[in-house]
């Protein structure tokens, strides 16, 4: 039986009031808080984090197949999946897909890692749903807005959630949208998109799919599903006839924001965090359309639940200290002039050293046992030449030895947070994310996180950092 | 292996005023000081045979001299190892008259750091595009953490005494009249001063400077014919490092914890033995040390052996690397106030060993001055250095 082996989240740490956006445009505000991205951070490595979080420590090389799904990945072209199975570090004989350009991106992306594991055409799928909308500055839409991703391990060996059936209803309409010039989302006058797009298809493709499962509205246990706003998501519960208290799961617009592709997605693994045996969840997400996933939980989820998952995630949070921070994170303020010469990581050279670069291995001399990073050919205990095995540091934790902010230092605008950090066989440099510098001190723990490494050559370049353990 | 020792002797040196050179290009800054050290050493230009140019982004080979000159065929070598280029000079100029191929040397050193743009030192052949851009600030203040860490020092206390090096420095630097900073600094001005990379202070760095220094070489037994008061290269010592601060490549824990810089433990080491120095501390009268950080200056101290291991902190609180100190260490100011042009630093330095053996430094003469050691350390603790040191002393 196919299903769900395995589930895991990712929120940035960082969080922006609802206060400070309103302070920032001189308006009122509610209450409430949305997650941000940092400005190393994007939706691939976002897609990443969510992914180590749900394989934990299971086996990686079992995977057969990597699916990335987001309506922003960084490239129109250049596929996103292939460089998410890098860094996860599987193995290189697998599929990889890219699905794109609807909110719903992420339900056809689980759809289809379920159809080719039933097919027996793959093992085990990863599917990783992520999203970094912009919304424009100034709009109640910019608020409104959150950053984060979500990963689940499609499989079939005793899966914890079984996947029951789906359903899906396409429905041409124009009303959010973005042209692949477009940096901000747009979007058709509100009561049009509220009134004939989400409030109209999701009861009707609910209807639909319950009645091809057989089922009614009381039978299900909790009901998921997406939407622009918090008052819209429960309108639409209403609407179908759930019972709001019992059966609707309380959704995280006000702690991370309508997060996009990856919204239903996260809400979905946040029911499944305090699902139990014999629950039937219903999954509605909505996009040009509505797909309608039917889940039933089997057995205690505990072992397939992520490391930190959303719980863990969400409580781990760090207020910006104003709105110019994430206007900076996001580039709508323009970066500082650099004057240093430009960061210019040729693909050759990326390319050459992926093996410590993006998987994150260092080596493991076969004479000596001596480990260092990153991969050199020659052993700089014994001199030993091309004798190595392969070691992978994503994984581990580290210790800070030694760490400073340069000041004066380069690199995407940004003063660099440096650490010379001991992991437990070999030390080296890293940057540190996320923290300020009075807020690491030398012995602290230090685990790894992906991010977008510096570089001014028009060409994202990614590789890890390290980050205080969350 | 035979030693260098009394082979080769300074007849000539020059240096140019250290400082924001705006208005002067690198061939400028060459021109006047080779005709300097020409005019020092009392030859005309066309009586030097070979010559060596170090300079880390001053350009590429041997034609930035000629240019700069105006000569033509002369057989010239461009070098460079980083903060030591002009050590490398040095050095291989020596290695030309010690073989004999060559009778009369001039090796020079150069930098434009100005020309880049930044307040900050730029390495425009690169840093590995994607191991990190860890530059010097950064890698120097995570050695500071250390040795506070090690020896206990409180972060206040282990600021405060960088800063007396800083006073130091900076007061020397008043009585050099090519010096690029010539005026005075208080310990609580250091300490108030911005933070460029934490635990290191403005005053804790070193500036970017544009200058040259240059040097005429000969065979020690030719020297009387071109003064009487010409010095003798008594040790050359230079030693890199397995790891290179550009590829990325950082040392691990067994081999160094950054409070020691062992790539200058060896290149003094072979200094000393050529120079027959049994005890630096003692025998050193006057010294030149690479001090682009404070925190450079006081683990330098110790690894060159001036100071116990781990006990610096009470030589620079009895002020024995002042000038009335037991052994006055950056008399001009050091690349703290007298600047660095990182590829003339190193030549700068013997400049002041040349100027003090032969008693004409002025208000900041120190008292019998023998046997000078210059130091120059290029990368930076987390990524290897290119060590080089040389001895200088006076003849017979």
């Amino acid at each position: 039986m196919v299903g769900i082996e395995s589930f895991g989240a990712y929120v940035p740490l960082h969080r922006l009031t609802f206060e400070d956006i309103g302070k920032a445009w001189g308006v009122g505000a509610g209450k409430g808080e949305r997650s941000v991205a940092a400005e190393d951070e994007d939706s691939l490595t976002m897609a990443v984090e969510a992914a180590l979080d749900c394989m934990g420590s299971s086996e990686r090389n079992a995977i057969d197949s990597v699916i990335f799904a987001s309506t922003s990945s960084p490239f129109s072209e250049k596929q996103a999946a292939v460089t998410v199975g890098t860094a996860a570090d599987l193995r290189t004989d697998i599929s990889t897909l890219d699905c794109s350009g609807s909110l719903r991106a992420g339900t056809g992306a689980l759809m289809a890692a379920m159809n080719s594991v039933s097919a027996g055409s793959c093992g085990k799928a990863l599917v990783t749903v992520a999203d970094c909308r912009i919304g424009r500055p100034g709009t109640p839409f910019e608020a409104a807005l959150g950053d984060g991703g979500s990963a689940f391990l499609i499989g079939d060996s005793d899966p914890a959630v079984r996947f029951m059936g789906a359903y899906s209803l396409a429905d041409e309409i124009t009303d959010y949208w973005r042209r692949s010039e477009d940096r901000y989302v747009h979007f058709w006058e509100e009561r049009f998109v509220l009134t004939e797009g989400v409030s109209r298809i999701v009861p009707k493709a609910v209807g639909e799919a319950l009645k091809k499962f057989d089922l009614q509205v009381k039978d299900i246990t909790t009901f998921v599903s997406n939407a622009a706003n918090e008052r819209t998501y429960w309108g639409v519960a209403k609407k179908i006839g759930f019972d709001l208290a019992r059966q609707v799961a309380s959704p995280h617009y006000s702690a991370m924001g309508n997060t996009g592709a990856a919204f239903g997605p996260m809400q979905l693994i946040s029911c499944l965090e305090n699902a139990g045996p014999g629950d039937l969840i219903l999954f509605a997400n909505y996009g040009n359309g509505c797909d309608v996933l039917l889940l039933e939980v089997v057995r205690d989820i505990s072992e397939s639940k992520g490391r930190k998952g959303m719980a863990g995630h969400l409580a781990s949070r760090k207020t910006l200290r104003n709105y110019n921070q994430y206007a900076m994170f996001r580039g709508i303020l323009p970066p500082r002039t650099d004057r240093m010469p430009p960061i210019r990581p040729p693909a050759t050279v990326i390319w050459r050293d992926q093996k410590s670069l993006l998987r994150f291995h260092g080596m493991k001399c076969s004479n000596c046992g001596h480990v260092q990073y990153p991969i050199h050919r020659v052993c700089s205990a014994c001199s030993m030449t091309d004798a190595y095995e392969e070691v992978r540091l994503s994984d581990q934790t580290a210790v800070v030895f030694s760490c400073t902010v340069d000041n004066l230092g380069y690199g995407s605008g940004k003063s660099p947070f440096w650490a010379i950090a001991d992991f437990p066989e070999v030390r080296t440099r890293l940057q540190i994310a996320d923290a300020e510098l009075e807020e690491v001190n030398v012995g602290d723990a230090l685990e790894m996180t992906f991010r977008r490494l510096p570089s001014e050559n028009d060409m994202p370049v990614y590789g890890w950092k390290a980050r205080r353990i969350r | 292996m035979e030693s260098i020792k009394d082979k080769v002797a300074i007849v000539g040196m020059g240096c140019t005023k250290f400082k924001e050179d705006f208005e002067h290009s690198t061939a400028d800054m060459l021109i006047d000081a080779v005709q300097e050290a020409s005019a020092d050493a009392g030859i005309e230009l066309k009586a030097i045979n070979a010559a060596w140019i170090g300079t880390l982004f001053g350009g590429l080979t041997g034609g930035i001299l000629s240019e700069a000159l105006q000569w033509d065929n002369v057989p010239i070598t461009r070098v460079e190892n980083n903060c030591a280029s002009a050590l490398e000079a040095l050095r291989n100029g020596i290695f030309g008259i010690a073989s004999g191929a060559y009778d009369v040397v001039l090796a020079v050193g150069v930098e434009k750091c100005k020309d880049t743009g930044t307040g900050s030192l730029t390495f425009p052949y690169g840093y590995h595009p994607a191991y990190g851009y860890m530059q010097a600030p950064a890698a120097y203040a995570s050695a500071a953490i250390r040795y506070f860490n090690k020896y206990g020092i409180d972060i206040e206390e282990g600021r405060r005494l960088l800063a007396q090096i800083a006073v130091k420095n900076h007061h020397n630097g008043t009585l050099a009249p090519k010096a690029h900073f010539r005026s005075e600094i208080t310990i609580e001005k250091a300490l108030k001063a911005p933070i460029i990379s934490w635990p290191l202070g403005l005053f804790d760095c070193c500036p970017t400077t544009d200058g040259a220094a240059a040097a005429i070489l000969v065979r020690s037994d030719l020297a009387k014919k071109f003064r009487d008061d010409y010095v003798l290269v008594k040790g050359m010592g230079l030693a890199v490092g397995n790891r290179d601060v550009y590829s990325g490549r950082i040392r691990e824990r067994e081999n160094s914890d950054y409070t020691i810089w062992n790539e200058t433990v060896a290149a003094c080491k072979q200094a000393y033995e050529q120079a027959n120095v049994k005890d630096p501390r003692k025998e050193i009268s006057v010294a030149s040390v690479h001090d682009c950080f404070t925190i450079t200056e006081l683990i330098n101290y110790e690894s060159l052996g001036f100071s116990p291991i781990g006990k610096a902190k009470e030589d620079v609180a009895s002020g024995f690397f002042a000038l009335d100190g037991g052994l006055p260490v950056n008399t001009d100011g050091g690349l703290k106030a007298f600047g660095h042009p990182v590829g003339a630093s190193g030549l700068r330095m013997v400049y002041e060993l040349y100027t003090q053996i032969q008693g004409k430094a002025g208000p900041r003469q120190v008292k019998n001055a023998d046997l000078g050691l210059a130091h120059c350390q290029g990368g930076n603790p987390t990524g290897g250095f290119q060590a080089a040191v040389a001895i200088v002393g006076p003849r017979d």
